[in-house]
């Protein structure tokens, strides 16, 4: 079973590099369950509360929330950075909190801040990875050479890291996290601070990898969300609001010339906020 | 549901060698590395430059007691070259050989007994006794020259009679005294202390910032997180770091070995060989000398003394490295660190802690890193291993699982990447007590 897994995986890889548009995925079936997720900082702090949803295998899931909402927790406890304390959540059948080593040999994870060793080029650094990921010594150069092919960055291989622009860093990393074959991929805000041309660049390569993986994605960016995910969550103050697709937000929220953007915004009452505190501003300056 | 979720192994070796990978990619780094055989090198440069005044530096003359029962030329011409061993002061004794033993006042004796001369004359193995105190290194130092000349007289004896033929014919009975009952003095122990103080300094020190700055680096550049999201244990991560630093100091201890024999090549050919007529210094004679004077107990001690404190000190590292913000702080901690062994081995060094009651000495000994050190010098001292050496062995022990266990547990943490130290600490005393 496991041989059969592992080698449908390496397939999709090879159908993401030829360009094959061919889904191998039978959707539906949950890969990442979260179940009554609290947690709770040792200042006090309850930075999420009691959440649920699912995500099922094959789709581009999305989680959107302003900054401070309880993305970044949730994903840490995904994980396994953290500890949630109480609830529980399954990845791929296996428990964050009781297995975690083996979670994240079925994980890719893509952190929020660049994470690669600066005075390494980027072969070395994927090679490095490869390794602590346990691909077999034999197999590490061909691994490497095929995400760097996905992520178009074979010609600047053997750089040094701190020569490169952002976008190529965060394609390396976007790289790194295929390294493992995973299973699921876990992006926490992956085209933040990258220019637009880059940004999109980034996008599409996700929409390619996603006929190969489930793929969760943290984002504040709405176009981004409506464009790449399948289903969304919306999140604040570590609640979760609603989960559904973009297009049924859409066509339950949007009026006039609404777009995404200003759905969500609607639904967390952002704009409620701000006209609120801007009037108690003017008031206080009158 | 299918799945093929597994541990990575050997995952603390793959990141020793990244850090050692990484190590070579920083000049400065390199630098910091290289120092200390660097010092070494600088060190016999020295010697070799400042050999003519180190010659006229010598004092009191070591005072060498000739008990001669054989009187003849073999023994006037062998005296006479113990004689040219500069700062050493011949006499002829007025007390018999017995007699000077037991008063235990004397620095060398040389006897050679009533058949010393027959012996040479038929050819037959002839025996001079030289005996020197343990009070002072400077005794069994030059006990080592007398002995190397007499096998310099025996060569120049056996090629004037027989050109090509080696026997045996003129031999040297070193006997190490030391008073009965008690190990060396305190002076003598205070000089042999050095040694491992300066092991620690050129071995065991260097390292600690290149390991603190291996975690502060990765938490500065964000690679820690990277680190923590592989399929590894936190465990394995610091073992990785701890191996690292294990590596290093093997790496450092090669490289001053290397320039420790360099020194002496250079020592050997522009000093001792100019001073001692072509003649070599006997490195087996030397060591057997040291052997002897300290026991090879204590030499197995002390070896196993040193691994122990490098592994604690490297764990400490990391342990601190931990708690470190930035590559700043932990550039302050690893230099303050060093200070503070060293503070606590010029105290070793200067208070009579042999006047100390055994409970102080105890306490003492099992001090981490320096209570070894306390250990070493009173075991000297006594002439052997006691209980205060197994105690103080076992103490740094149990420390050195200690720090490792205090590093894995606070890579658990939550706030790892974040940390502030307030923040540490409370989550590492709350895990202590939640366990």
């Amino acid at each position: 079973m496991n041989f059969i897994t592992k080698n449908r995986l390496k397939l999709n890889i090879y159908i993401i590099i030829n360009n094959l548009h061919v889904n191998t995925f039978d959707m539906a079936e949950p890969v990442v369950v979260i179940d009554k997720i609290q947690k709770i900082y040792d200042n006090g702090l309850e930075a999420l509360k009691s959440i649920s949803f699912s995500v099922n295998e094959g789709e581009i899931f999305g989680l959107i929330g302003v900054n401070g909402a309880g993305k970044t927790t949730l994903i840490r406890i995904i994980t396994t950075m953290l500890n949630a304390t109480s609830g529980s959540a399954s990845i791929w059948g296996l428990d964050p909190a009781k297995e975690p080593e083996r979670v994240r040999s079925i994980i890719g994870v893509l952190p929020q801040e660049t994470g690669l060793y600066e005075e390494f080029s980027i072969r070395e650094n994927l090679q490095f990875i490869a390794e602590m990921q346990g691909v077999p010594k034999e197999d590490i150069p061909n691994r490497v050479k095929d995400v760097c092919h996905i992520m178009d960055i074979t010609d600047r291989l053997d750089d040094r890291t701190d020569q490169l622009s952002g976008g190529l860093k965060q394609r390396a990393m976007i790289a790194r996290t295929l390294l493992g074959l995973p299973r699921i991929l876990i992006l926490d805000e992956p085209t933040t601070g990258l220019d637009v041309l880059v940004a999109r660049r980034v996008r599409q390569t996700i929409k390619k990898l996603s006929k190969a993986m489930t793929i969760f994605i943290a984002t504040h960016n709405m176009a981004e969300a409506f464009d790449l995910c399948d289903r969304v969550a919306i999140i604040k103050d570590g609640t979760i609001l609603r989960v559904d697709t973009p297009q049924a937000l859409m066509d339950e929220y949007a009026t006039g010339d609404m777009v995404f953007e200003d759905v969500i915004a609607d639904l967390l009452g952002i704009d409620q906020d701000r006209e609120i505190n801007i009037s108690a501003m003017m008031e206080g300056l009158q | 549901m299918s799945r093929n979720a597994e541990k990575t192994k050997n995952s603390s070796w793959i990141l020793a060698k990244k850090e050692l990978k990484l190590l070579f990619k920083s000049k400065r780094r390199i630098f910091i590395l290289g120092i200390t055989p660097l010092m070494i090198l600088l060190i016999g440069v020295i010697a070799v430059v400042s050999a003519g005044s180190f010659a006229n530096n010598q004092t009191q003359p070591v005072n060498v007691w000739v008990i001669n029962d054989s009187p003849s030329n073999y023994t006037s011409s062998l005296l006479t070259l113990y004689d040219s061993v500069e700062g050493t002061h011949l006499m002829n004794a007025s007390q018999s050989y017995d007699q000077l033993i037991n008063s235990s006042n004397f620095q060398i004796i040389v006897y050679f007994p009533s058949n010393f001369t027959t012996e040479v004359q038929n050819k037959t193995a002839a025996v001079v006794e030289i005996t020197y105190n343990t009070n002072s290194s400077r005794y069994y130092n030059t006990a080592i020259q007398f002995r190397q000349l007499t096998a310099y007289f025996e060569q120049q004896l056996v090629q004037a009679d027989n050109p090509g033929v080696v026997f045996n014919r003129v031999n040297t009975n070193l006997t190490r005294y030391e008073k009965p009952n008690s190990g060396i003095s305190e002076e003598l122990a205070n000089t042999i202390l050095i040694i491992p103080v300066y092991i620690v300094f050129f071995i065991v020190i260097p390292p600690i910032s290149l390991i603190m700055i291996s975690v502060t680096i990765e938490r500065e550049e964000k690679t820690l997180e990277t680190l923590f999201l592989q399929p590894v244990s936190r465990n394995s991560i610091i073992m990785g770091k701890i191996l690292y630093g294990m590596l290093l100091i093997l790496g450092i201890l090669v490289m001053d070995i290397i320039a420790g024999v360099a020194d002496y090549l250079l020592i050997n050919r522009f000093i001792i060989q100019q001073s001692n007529g072509g003649q070599s210094l006997d490195i087996n004679a030397l060591m057997d000398t040291f052997f002897d004077l300290i026991g090879v107990d204590l030499v197995v001690y002390f070896l196993l003394s040193v691994a122990i404190i490098a592994t604690m000190v490297v764990s400490l590292s990391v342990l601190l490295s931990l708690l470190a913000k930035d590559e700043r702080e932990a550039n302050l901690i690893s230099s303050i660190l060093p200070l503070l062994i060293f503070s606590i081995i010029f105290v070793v060094q200067f208070v009579d802690i042999n006047a100390f009651s055994n409970v102080v000495q105890t306490i003492l000994t099992i001090l981490p890193v320096i209570g070894i050190l306390v250990a070493f010098y009173l075991s000297l001292i006594s002439g052997g291993l006691g209980t205060i050496a197994i105690i103080s062995g076992v103490a740094q022990v149990v420390w050195t699982i200690l720090i490792i266990f205090f590093a894995a547990r606070l890579s658990e943490s939550e706030s790892i990447l974040e940390l502030t130290m307030e923040k540490v600490w409370r989550e590492f005393i709350g895990s202590i007590f939640r366990r």
